[in-house]
């Protein structure tokens, strides 16, 4: 009898564990943060109007972060209908810790913001230029909610202006997320840079690139990408659409896109191929101490568009020499981006300095701590190589 | 019950004991301590060299007890080196156990509490860890070969499963060139390694539950060696993420590596399976140097398993919660390795020598 009694005591004792998980938080109870904007500090009305009354703290206005949130969806829906209600909401606080500014969210809102699901991490120019990142992303690398998989970027302009446009219905942090899907079809998108991938090139002191995304009316556009500076830690400049299309080439790290070229003694025909795969090998030779590289590209593809004015059908030779033509337009768009790096922005992003370390390392030993310096001067050459595999379901122009 | 051999184990059995022994917390870590120590991606030459190397003292010891089939150290020591030493050199040994247990379960409260279970306390995480170590060790030699057993399969195809997503990130030019500045940082990198591959002191009680101790060197060696596979993985695969200045920079960088991918696979996040999983192994390494611990005790001191079971649990608490920040916890970690290359390096061929040395004589 004792017996029994005693178990079914446990038996209740045990029952009180079925209440549940420890620390849970109900997930209607949680503002979660999908997209964050650091800007240089410029406080918005809302943060004016807080501070006339009252509501301000000692800081030094560094930066101004602009979280995103989502309205968990069923919560907006009967009030305002179709195409006004937004799936989301943007909060600014200006000040100079990343975490105190989050933390500082909770006297504005009775629901927590959580990490868990941040998504994208946007820097505004002017901040980037004069912060190093390192600083900036480290609050958001220290953390235990949010992933090292948090994409970073860079804007040209304000980085908030990104987190207000989206078209009806969609939430830009994840418009800007699922736009890295896209390599696949552009080949003016860099790889997507986690804090992960970031960390190591911040600490190792080396240049990398960043992607650039814009706003303008309610749309964002990926629009080529900001160049970290390994010395500075800081933004340094700019590639453009043309230029970062460049770099991918000169990395290979492309998976799919297009490459135009004009034939200028066919009359300015136009030419469009469509990448299916490309590669790159950066060979870097060293004779009596003076580096130089030689870059081989591969690329196969097929023709997206040709406009043959002859109408006849797409011959070998005919092919042959489209494929010059374009492996030349490659070999233009791979030098404009090495002008860019090494004339105006001083700074090896497309990985020449791992290619001279994994193949030198003696050398490498002696100018890795001014490597920048030293590449704005290596001669590169660049070779093409280009196969039109196939021409689509036409074999002829239909002219 | 003190003094007897309860039970028996198989060979294969013993071999799984000894690897989940092995298996433990380091594996989050090492990519960090050892690139912070090498300074190049070579640490994965280091990881295997310190593997295939540590199973040396392993093997030794595992001779030494050959010689006393069905007694284990704390038995046959005073036989060997007179019983003041022996109770010297065992009580020694049975403080590391409990450090060494100590040391494994903070871990998995820093662990825990940071990545999982935010909000819980550190006693709760410790409590429910200690008691169903208590109740499983009280099973004797057989249920904890039998936990192991159960654990090995799961965690496994976990860990490899997860490493393999894990590929999505992975970049083989992180881990180039190799041997770019010769060999100097493989050795260098060497010096974290005794914490993650310290085994032979697991074998000075196994080998004598073993139903063949003949075959302890096998158990020793093939044990050891399963276990450099899943450190050669960790440190791979998160330096070819994270490149060699990206992964010092990170505490924890194999969870780390696991939280930077997201694969739409029933689950998109996995660090949540992986340390789930990882906690068992952990407990499993616990266990056996709880028991380890105990059994010591008991056979030093002629009291009851049972009784000095409670009595170590205590202690292992309170050495749990003896450092007071991260740092220390990571200070404690260095020290137990040190700790363990001393007494199990330094002493395995002493000992061998003078257990072959007084077998002749008797």
């Amino acid at each position: 009898m004792r017996r029994c009694l005693l178990l079914a005591a446990i038996a209740a004792l045990q029952a009180l564990l079925l209440t549940g998980c420890w620390s849970s938080a109900p997930i209607e109870d949680v503002n979660m943060e999908v997209a964050v904007a650091l800007d240089a500090a410029e406080e918005t009305k809302i943060e004016e109007s807080f501070a006339g009354a009252g509501g301000v703290y000692p800081k030094r206005n560094k930066l101004s972060c602009t979280y995103q949130f989502i309205v968990p969806q069923g919560s907006v829906g009967s009030k305002k209908e179709g195409a006004s209600s937004r799936s989301y909401y943007n909060m600014t606080e200006s000040g100079d810790s990343v975490f105190e500014s989050v933390r500082e969210l909770a006297l504005r809102t009775n629901r927590p913001p959580i990490g868990h699901h941040l998504k994208v991490i946007i820097i505004g120019e002017k901040l980037a230029r004069n912060v190093q990142m390192s600083e900036l992303i480290d609050f958001f690398s220290r953390d235990n909610d949010i992933r090292p998989s948090v994409l970073i970027l860079v804007s040209k302009g304000e980085a908030r202006d990104v987190l207000n446009n989206a078209l009806p219905g969609q939430t830009p942090a994840f418009v800007m997320e699922g736009l890295f899907a896209n390599r696949d079809r552009n080949l003016r998108i860099w790889e997507p840079l986690s804090i992960a991938k970031a960390v190591g090139p911040l600490h190792g002191r080396t240049s990398f690139l960043v992607q650039n995304v814009i706003a303008a009316e309610n749309e964002v556009k990926f629009a080529g990408a900001g160049l970290i500076k390994g010395e500075t830690g800081t933004l340094t400049g700019f590639l453009n659409e043309m230029e970062l299309g460049g770099v991918v080439w000169l990395t290979g790290k492309g998976r799919g896109g297009v490459l135009k070229t004009y034939a200028q003694e066919e009359g300015g025909r136009l030419i469009t191929y469509e990448v299916k795969s490309m590669d790159s090998t950066i060979e870097a030779q060293v004779q009596g101490g003076e580096i130089s590289f030689h870059v081989q590209i591969e690329s196969t593809g097929r023709y997206a568009e040709t406009f043959n004015t002859n109408g006849s059908a797409l011959k070998s030779d005919f092919i042959k020499r489209d494929e010059q033509l374009l492996e030349k337009q490659v070999q233009a768009n791979a030098k404009k981006a090495l002008a860019a790096m090494q004339d105006r922005l001083q700074a090896d992003a497309a990985g020449f300095g791992k290619a001279l370390q994994i193949q030198h390392p003696q050398v490498w030993r002696k100018v890795k701590d001014h490597w920048d310096e030293v590449f704005s001067t290596v001669p590169v050459t660049v070779e093409a190589k280009l196969t039109l595999e196939d021409f689509g379901a036409s074999g002829t122009s239909s002219e | 019950m003190a003094g007897k051999i309860p039970d028996r184990i198989t060979t294969s059995q013993a071999v799984f004991i000894l690897v989940n022994y092995i298996l433990v917390a380091s594996v989050f870590t090492l990519p960090r301590t050892a690139a912070e120590k090498a300074g190049t991606p070579d640490i994965w030459i280091s990881v295997i060299c310190g593997g295939v190397l540590s199973v040396l003292p392993a093997f030794l010891i595992a001779c030494m007890c050959r010689k006393f089939p069905g007694e284990t150290f704390f038995q046959f020591a005073p036989k060997m080196i007179g019983k003041p030493l022996a109770l010297a050199t065992g009580t020694l040994f049975c403080l590391y156990f409990l450090c060494y247990a100590a040391f494994e379960l903070r871990s998995v409260q820093e662990i825990t509490v940071f990545f999982l279970l935010e909000g819980t306390p550190n006693w709760a995480v410790a409590a429910l860890f200690i008691w169903v170590a208590l109740y499983l060790c009280r099973g004797g030699i057989n249920a904890l070969s039998r936990m192991c057993r159960l654990i090995t399969p799961l965690a496994w195809t976990i860990f490899f499963g997860v490493c393999l997503l894990s590929l999505k990130i992975f970049d083989i030019s992180n881990l180039r060139p190799v041997l770019g500045e010769g060999l100097a940082p493989v050795f260098r990198g060497m010096s974290v390694l005794p914490l993650s591959y310290t085994a032979g002191e697991a074998l000075l009680f196994l080998v004598a539950f073993m139903d063949k101790p003949k075959q302890a060197g096998r158990v020793a060696v093939l044990g050891t060696l399963i276990t450099i596979p899943f450190y050669v993985t960790s440190a791979v695969l998160t330096i070819g993420a994270f490149s060699v200045e990206g992964t010092v920079t990170r505490t924890w960088p194999f969870i780390d590596l696991i939280r930077s991918f997201e694969v739409a696979l029933l689950f998109e996040r996995f660090e949540s399976l992986l340390l789930a999983i990882w906690t068992m192994q952990i407990f499993s390494t616990f266990c056996i140097a709880l028991y380890g611990a105990a059994l010591g005790i008991s056979q030093m001191s002629n009291l009851k398993l049972n009784h000095c079971l409670f009595a170590v649990l205590p202690l292992v608490y309170l050495l749990t919660e003896c450092p007071p920040g991260i740092n220390s916890v990571f200070a404690f970690g260095h020290f137990i390795g040190d700790w363990a290359v001393l007494m199990f390096g330094g002493l395995s061929l002493p000992l061998l020598l003078l257990s072959a040395f007084r077998r002749k004589k008797t």
